[in-house]
């Protein structure tokens, strides 16, 4: 800091030391001590004040900067790619769904080809999409970790009986999975009313223990689609008065709406069959997938009869996505239309 | 300069002539003078100092309780990004988010605290000097394991054996 006080030459020379002057806190100008020797020690106490004030006042600039540091911080998006990782990640499961189904579409004529199929597509999303997550010095990758080989089962009209036209059989024997059950009733005027003639699916543990039972019956009095179920050794229903609705018994929901009754399989752990009886009870078209790559089910299908086709039952993705800040795998599973969401 | 009387400068003295009755009195009135002026500055400029002194201690506490919700904030937003991360795939073998966060908050350093209450789950952020105290509220499916750590760049890792997400330094 300057030194603001005058020189004592200066003092001396120019305000000679005044007789019976007046000192005051502020200091004395143009003063002298009692024996004439001019007085140094002027304005003490207004310059430490002023230091003084001059430190709060930095110290209130620092404060401020603090401030202006948290509005700073405060507006800052995320910063360590999690919410691309989330973004990313939606788009893969949402693709490689896409790329599940049209390995299916392409070729279903064997296992070998499906896998082939669902390889390439993964690749063909991983080689685009590490491009363009590039730009933003984002690293990902993906690959086909495992598919699980499934039968897909269908009919496509007609009643629900066998390719023997029976009409108590097993669709689907010794399965752990099914997923994408759908059944539509072609006319609920063609459905058995309840009792002993009533279409019913029903899931039979291999190793004992309570079934599963759905069954699906019309109600005379209301003309409504009644779909029953029987789980846990509990009995709950939904009624529809649609004419002709669509059962998704894996997603659990009838003519559209959800069924809070209809969970499949609930209750049932470990490996079941899958059973129709009663067959000749509805009319319309159903399919499933089973986690169960049996060969051949059925023998040659002709109109009304089920048939079967080799499936992926799920298949599982390894996504990896790394950031400067984040690092992510994960696994993805693609299982179309299954129960357990 | 000349050879006259020396002229006292200042209005004090200009406003008050010289008495021409002798100088006896004249030291004691301005000895009081003196200490009267010296007492009143003194308290102005106390008062001055301590007002302003309070006024920045105030506008630092604001300024720490403040940044500490905004860091808190940013805690809590990253412990609910990596549980969507975490909850997002069938399996997530490793994950791990670091977050670079300031050591200090205007000044003074801060610990980050996770705590579990039941169901809720709270960040709490504290400041020694001034002792500030800040809690915000975390909502994650993932339960979050409790940690205390010091304040700075912070890593979230989710720990898949024992399904919780976990903060550390």
């Amino acid at each position: 800091m300057a030194d603001l006080r005058p020189s004592p030459d200066e003092s001396e020379t120019q305000r000679p030391p005044v007789e019976g002057a007046t000192p005051s806190p502020f200091g004395v100008r143009g003063t002298a001590s009692a024996d004439g020797r001019p007085v140094d020690s002027r304005a003490q106490l207004i310059l430490v004040t002023g230091f003084v004030i001059a430190v709060v006042l930095i110290a209130l600039a620092l404060v401020m900067n603090s401030a202006i540091y948290t509005e700073n911080l405060a507006t800052r998006s995320d910063s360590s790619g999690a919410t691309e990782a989330a973004a990313y990640q939606r788009a893969v499961e949402s693709a490689a769904l896409e790329a599940f189904e049209y390995a299916h579409a392409v070729n279903d004529s064997d296992y070998v080809g499906l896998n082939r199929n669902v390889t390439d597509a993964i690749a063909g999303i991983d080689a685009i999409s590490t491009r363009q997550e590039a730009a933003y010095g984002h690293i990902p990758n993906l690959s086909v970790a495992a598919t699980v080989n499934g039968t897909a089962i269908s009919d496509d009209g007609g009643v629900f009986d066998s390719d023997s036209d029976a009409d108590n059989w097993t669709v689907a024997s010794d399965v752990s999975a099914v997923r994408a059950f759908n059944i539509h009733v072609d006319d609920r005027s063609d459905l058995n009313q309840s009792g002993d003639r009533e279409f019913r699916v029903v899931v039979d543990p291999v190793s004992g223990g309570d079934r599963w039972t759905m069954n699906v019956t019309r109600d005379t009095s209301t003309n409504e689609v009644v779909v029953g179920v029987n789980a846990t050794g509990s009995y709950d229903e939904c009624r529809r008065s649609t004419v002709k609705p669509w059962i998704n018994v894996t997603a659990g929901t009838v003519g559209g709406e959800p069924c809070d009754a209809l969970t499949f399989a609930e209750g049932i752990t470990g490996s079941y069959d899958v059973n129709f009886r009663n067959g000749t009870g509805i009319e319309g078209s159903y399919s499933l997938v089973v986690n169960d790559d049996v060969s051949v089910l059925y023998g040659v299908a002709g109109f009304g009869d089920p048939q079967d086709e080799p499936a992926l039952y799920n298949m599982t993705v390894d996504m990896v996505y790394r950031t400067a800040e984040l690092d992510y795998r994960t696994k993805i599973e693609i299982e179309p239309g299954d129960h357990d969401g | 300069m000349g050879d006259g009387p020396p002229r006292v400068r200042g209005p004090r003295n200009r406003a008050r002539p010289r008495r021409a009755t002798g100088i006896d009195g004249r030291a004691q009135s301005t000895s009081l003078d003196y200490t009267l002026s010296l007492a009143i500055a003194a308290l102005l400029v106390t008062g001055l100092v301590t007002a302003a002194s309070g006024f920045v201690a105030d506008s630092r506490e604001q300024v720490v309780r403040t940044e500490l919700e905004v860091v808190g904030e940013h805690v809590a937003n990253e412990l609910v990004a990596a549980d969507r991360l975490a909850r997002a795939g069938a399996e997530t073998n490793t994950l791990t988010v670091s977050k670079p966060l300031p050591a200090r908050v205007a000044g003074a350093g801060y610990s980050i605290e996770t705590n579990t209450d039941g169901s809720t789950q709270w960040v709490n952020l504290t400041a020694s000097d001034p002792d500030v105290t800040v809690s915000v509220r975390v909502r994650t499916a993932t339960p979050i394991a409790e940690t205390a750590i010091a304040g700075g760049t912070v890593t979230i890792t989710y720990d898949p054996s024992a399904d919780e997400l976990e903060v550390s330094s």
